[in-house]
């Protein structure tokens, strides 16, 4: 099955990229993390502005999101479909040259864009604040990244291409898709960072909406299902619960996804039959989703030991709780009279972080726990701290969807509600000292996922210290 | 032929018409995959496609081949 190369020196897989991809998965997970910790403070405690503007809350929140999505999960999704792609086509990686560049390519774009946030340069699109120069890196990179995936898709020894690179060939295709449509602006001058949208109005909002949900379907849901195809069963041991369900799951999800943006524009400017439309797809798109979940959930069918004695496994089954959760969740907050009071309040932020924390965040710690001593040829420096990870990070995610919940009910019901005369029976001010104590709670929430992001990397440094020691112990034992 | 084509360029009608294309299609895909034995008895055996891959990776491609 290995795929023959000429040089001896060569190994059978490229790791080397996986690796540093990883690590700068971790990197970036601390940085947006933390500085999604520190501007949900700024919430609770105003006084964490400091009058700096570089760090008030308009400027560190998309710090916060693109260091999230693009850093943490891009650079894991970089590392484990690289890692998958090899692994399941038993070939090397096409193009090791080209594959650095999109390890430069991709963390460049990231650290120019996060900067220029700070310095308060934004287009203004959610998920897509970066500025024209930035986008022109990253279709470069994606364009190189696309080209590498097919070509090793290509020379495969396997006949079969596994549904895990579906799921990621699916997000590589549907993201340059999103990216170029959604960015087509008009700079102001060659020289200058500022440019303008080819879109407005009520166009503008549904190109950003279809960008914006399709960001979170391609992006956070099929390339890290692709990652739960392939992780779940090795790390169980045995292989999905049915490959035929993963297919009418991986097909109905790409048929669907596209449809559903427009629920973000409820009771807005937009046609009307475009709102109920997305509503239809978001709630059939439950089906696919919950297949998927079942699909991966039923896979320890006959291992459910594991769920007590296996950390990593604790993480993979949470997470796919998770995106059952919030897939759940979601259709039912398209819902157009679920949405009025939804909409506007923070439990659409609870809703988001349960399938950013529980289900992207918890899949890729999985992964990563699983991946990372195989890349090393090691194992794990400490299962104790798996376990302390897990649990901070599932306090974590539950005190934070809870708190926001709370917030964000009770603030969609006060923003609602009319007194005896139809006037407005609460200000505006009133619902902010309302959300004040969950706000405290989600902060706190926060600290505590960071806190498990911190002891994994610790972990994660001490395996591959252990590892890169281990040579020099077999020396100085030889020399004895 | 042009009340053909106008038919297909009018936007309410297209939208009918991608919910056939679409709904047909994906009729389809649920038949070819659930609609014979022998097939989904191949599906199946993809499963374990994780699973043949070496652990081994870590010597080099050509050591590993000449021990065969």
């Amino acid at each position: 099955m290995a795929h023959s190369t000429a040089a001896g020196s060569v190994e059978q897989y490229n790791y080397d990229i996986v690796k540093k991809f990883a690590i700068m998965a971790l990197f970036w997970g601390i940085a947006g993390m933390t500085a999604g910790t520190y501007i949900a403070s700024e919430l609770a405690w105003p006084f964490l502005n400091f009058d700096i503007a570089q760090i008030t809350f308009g400027r560190l929140r998309p710090l916060h999101t693109s260091g999230v999505i693009f850093g943490f999960g891009g650079n894991a999704l970089f590392a484990t479909s690289y890692y998958i792609v090899q692994r399941t086509c038993q070939t090397r990686l096409w193009g090791s040259g080209l594959a650095n560049f999109t390890f430069w390519g991709w963390n460049a774009a990231v650290a120019i864009a996060g900067v220029g946030y700070l310095m308060g340069i934004t287009q203004g699109r959610e998920y897509a604040e970066p500025e024209w120069y930035v986008d022109l890196l990253i279709t470069a990179v994606w364009v190189v990244y696309f080209l590498i995936y097919t070509m090793t898709l290509l020379k495969r020894n396997q006949p079969h291409i596994y549904v895990a690179n579906w799921f990621f060939m699916s997000f590589i295709l549907a993201v340059a898709l999103l990216h170029i449509f959604n960015n087509l602006a008009v700079p102001v001058s060659f020289f200058g960072v500022k440019s303008y949208s080819l879109f407005s109005g009520a166009q503008d909002a549904m190109t950003q909406w279809w960008y914006g949900h399709n960001a979170v379907g391609f992006f956070l849901t099929a390339a890290f299902l692709g990652m739960m195809y392939y992780f779940v069963p090795k790390q169980a041991g045995r292989p999905v619960y049915s490959y035929r369900l993963s297919i009418i799951h991986f097909w109905a999800l790409s048929f669907m996804y596209m449809w559903v943006g427009t629920h973000h524009l409820h009771w807005t400017a937009i046609p009307d039959w475009t709102s109920s439309l997305a509503a239809a797809f978001s709630i059939m798109l439950l089906m696919p989703s919950w297949g998927g979940m079942i699909n991966g959930i039923m896979t320890l069918s006959g291992a459910w030991d594991k769920l007590r004695s296996d950390p990593i496994m604790m993480f993979l089954i949470t997470s796919l709780s998770f995106y059952g959760m919030s897939t759940f969740e979601g259709p039912m907050m398209s819902l157009k009279s679920v949405n009025a009071l939804s909409h506007y309040t923070d439990w659409t932020v609870g809703h988001v972080h349960s399938g950013a924390l529980g289900w992207v965040a918890m899949v890729t710690f999985g992964s990563l726990y699983h991946m990372i001593p195989k890349l090393w040829n090691t194992t794990i420096y400490s299962v104790k701290l798996i376990y302390v990870h897990f649990f901070l990070a599932t306090i974590g995610i539950l005190l934070y969807i809870t708190a926001l919940w709370v917030s964000g009910i009770g603030q969609g019901l006060m923003l609602r509600a009319f007194d005896e005369y139809g006037n407005l029976a609460y200000s505006f001010i009133e619902t902010v000292v309302f959300m004040h104590g969950p706000l405290v709670a989600r902060a706190v929430a926060g600290m505590f996922f960071v806190t498990g992001i911190l002891v994994m990397t610790y972990n994660i440094w001490m395996t591959i210290a252990k590892r890169e020691s281990r040579p020099a112990v077999a020396t100085s034992t030889a020399a004895a | 032929m042009e009340n053909i084509a106008a038919w297909f360029m009018d936007l309410s009608n297209a939208k009918s018409l991608s919910l056939v294309i679409l709904f047909v299609t994906f009729s389809a895909i649920v038949i070819y995959v659930y609609g014979s034995k022998s097939r989904s008895k191949r599906f199946e055996e993809y499963r374990n496609i994780p699973f043949l891959d070496e652990d081994d990776e870590r010597i080099p491609t050509s050591q590993r081949e000449g021990e065969k």
